[in-house]
Parts: structure tokens; sequence; C-alpha cells
């Protein structure tokens, strides 16, 4: 049940990217998180369009999850962030 | 056009930052912290209340009872006699630091030595938010069955401690001791492993006296 705090926060990152790219369009939010922790690349990406269905920049955007030892053990990345300006 | 926006951003920042409010929040009252996770019935409960039986005289103790729902835990510890407060997430899966942040600022820290804060039992969500404690401890209990060091290796990852709880049933029930030991050695060799039964207390003078170096060092 935790991604859905998780993709509150990713929300707050992104729309704050969105807003400083003048985005038109989100296409993919590429994440990194360390090898144990326990989040499915699916759950998150339908809770990501389940809670900005109504949004239109939101309309194609995916959920790309990563995992590598590089963050530490409680940290998940947003890498970066693919947009169509 | 199409643009890649490099970002390289905790998910997590805003709950890092409060995180460390909660830890200095704690410090500067001398107040001792334990995060207690574990699965729903590893026997969290018990163990915190033994600990504060055995040691009441000793040292100050508080509480903080993280829950779905309900107040039947905290009231376990009322016959103490100590600072308890009572969390309801209301259907969140784990304590974040910002409920802790609110629990502590509703207790006496001048008074208290000790504070447990018992997160939510669930071995996945809890390992992955931090709240400001000095050390974690994962209840785990043999019951529980041996493979869930592999099956949640971040929650004893996190875990500076680790204690495998109700031993007593150990004639009734399956379960290898040295291959439990074994995982957590390889996913987390800094790991602290006591078994134990808090039922019985079996084994529990143990973690009573490695509680108390730890609040020597601390010193």
């Amino acid at each position: 049940m935790h991604e859905l705090s998780v993709v509150n926060n990713i929300l707050k990152i992104v729309e704050r990217v969105c807003e400083e790219n003048n985005a038109k369009k989100v296409l993919k939010i590429n994440i990194k998180i360390n090898p144990y922790s326990c989040l499915d690349e699916e759950n998150l990406n339908f809770i990501f369009s389940s809670i900005t269905k109504e949004k239109e920049i939101y309309k194609d955007t995916k959920i790309e999850v990563k995992r590598s030892l590089n963050p530490s053990e409680r940290e998940y990345i947003v890498e970066n962030i693919e947009i169509e300006v | 056009m199409f643009k890649v926006i490099k970002v390289e951003e905790s998910i997590f920042e805003e709950n890092k930052k409060i995180a460390e409010e909660v830890k200095d929040i704690l410090e500067k009252n001398k107040v001792f912290s334990f995060n207690v996770m574990g699965a729903p019935g590893s026997g969290k409960t018990l163990f915190i209340e033994k600990t504060i039986e055995i040691l009441k005289e000793e040292f100050k103790f508080g509480v903080i009872e993280g829950d779905i729902e309900g107040t039947f835990d905290a009231e376990r510890f009322k016959r103490f006699d100590i600072p308890v407060v009572q969390i309801n997430t209301g259907g969140g899966c784990h304590l974040d630091a910002n409920m802790v942040k609110n629990g502590i600022l509703n207790l006496p820290l001048e008074k208290i030595e000790i504070l447990f804060i018992e997160n939510v039992g669930n071995l996945v969500c809890p390992a992955e938010f931090e709240i400001g404690t000095e050390k974690n401890i994962v209840v785990s209990s043999i019951t529980e069955g041996e493979n869930k060091v592999s099956k949640y290796p971040l929650m004893f990852k996190v875990s500076h401690i680790c204690i495998l709880n109700k031993i007593d049933l150990l004639p009734y029930i399956e379960f290898d001791i040295e291959k439990f030991k074994k995982e957590i050695k390889q996913i987390s060799p800094d790991t602290y492993f006591i078994k134990l039964s808090s039922k019985t207390g079996e084994n529990f003078s143990e973690w009573i006296e490695y509680l108390k170096g730890l609040k020597r060092e601390k010193k």
C-alpha cells in the first residue's frame, strides 16, 4: 500500500519539473530504487494513472522502475523525466 | 519537442527531512528511541511490555503505538503508568516521520529516557520510511516461518537488531534458527541477532543486557 505515498511524492516532483519546463506531456518517469525494496512497477503505474486520469498531461505517462545498488537502503530516486514541450 | 529532464531527487526527501527533525528533538531531550517493526502477531507489543516490566525501576519509558485502527495496544501499557500516545494511521500501512513527529510532540519528552515506537504490523512498508529513531528493531517469530529474511530483505537490512521471538514453541514448529541467522548475516552483517521468548522469558535477559549496553554507550 505504500505505493500510494510513493506516487503522491513522485507527483509532487513531476508537477514542479513540468512547471519549470513548460511541459505539454509527460511521457516517462524513470525511477531508481535499491534491489531490496518491495515496490511493484505495475501497481505503481496503476495507482499513478488512477490518480491522474483527469489530467491530459499524464495521459501517456509510464513509470519505469530500475533496480540499482547505488541508492541507499531506503531511497527511491526520480532519475529523470521524459517530457514533450 | 522531446526533452529529458535530469532530476536525481529522492522521492522520500520530505519524509527524510522530518525524520531528521524528529531525531534532533529526541536527541535534544536525551531520549533513546527504537522503531519496533514486524509482522502482525509477531509479538511486538508483548516484547515491549516485557522489557518495560523488567526495567521500569531503572529507566523512564514512553511508548508510541502505531495502528491502523483502535487503541487496543495502547491500553496494554496503562498498567505501567507511563506516557503513551496512540497514532491511528487510518488505513495507512506504516508510520511516516510526520505522524511520529506529531506523536512525540504529545509526549512529555523530558520525562522519558527510552522510547519505543511500535510501527504498524507489516514487513514491507515500514521498512521504507525513516521515522527518526536511533535504532530499528524487527521482531520476527518462529511461527512466521524461516524464509522471512529472503522474502522481506529490506526489513532485515534496515534493522539494527533482529529479535527472533516465540522460541518456546520450538518443540512444535519446524524452524532452522541457524539458517535464519545465516540469511540475516548475508543480507545485513551488522544486524544484532537475539532469540528469545517474550512469553516465557526464555533468554530475554540477553536482550535486557544488550539494551543496557546500548544505553550506557549512549551516555
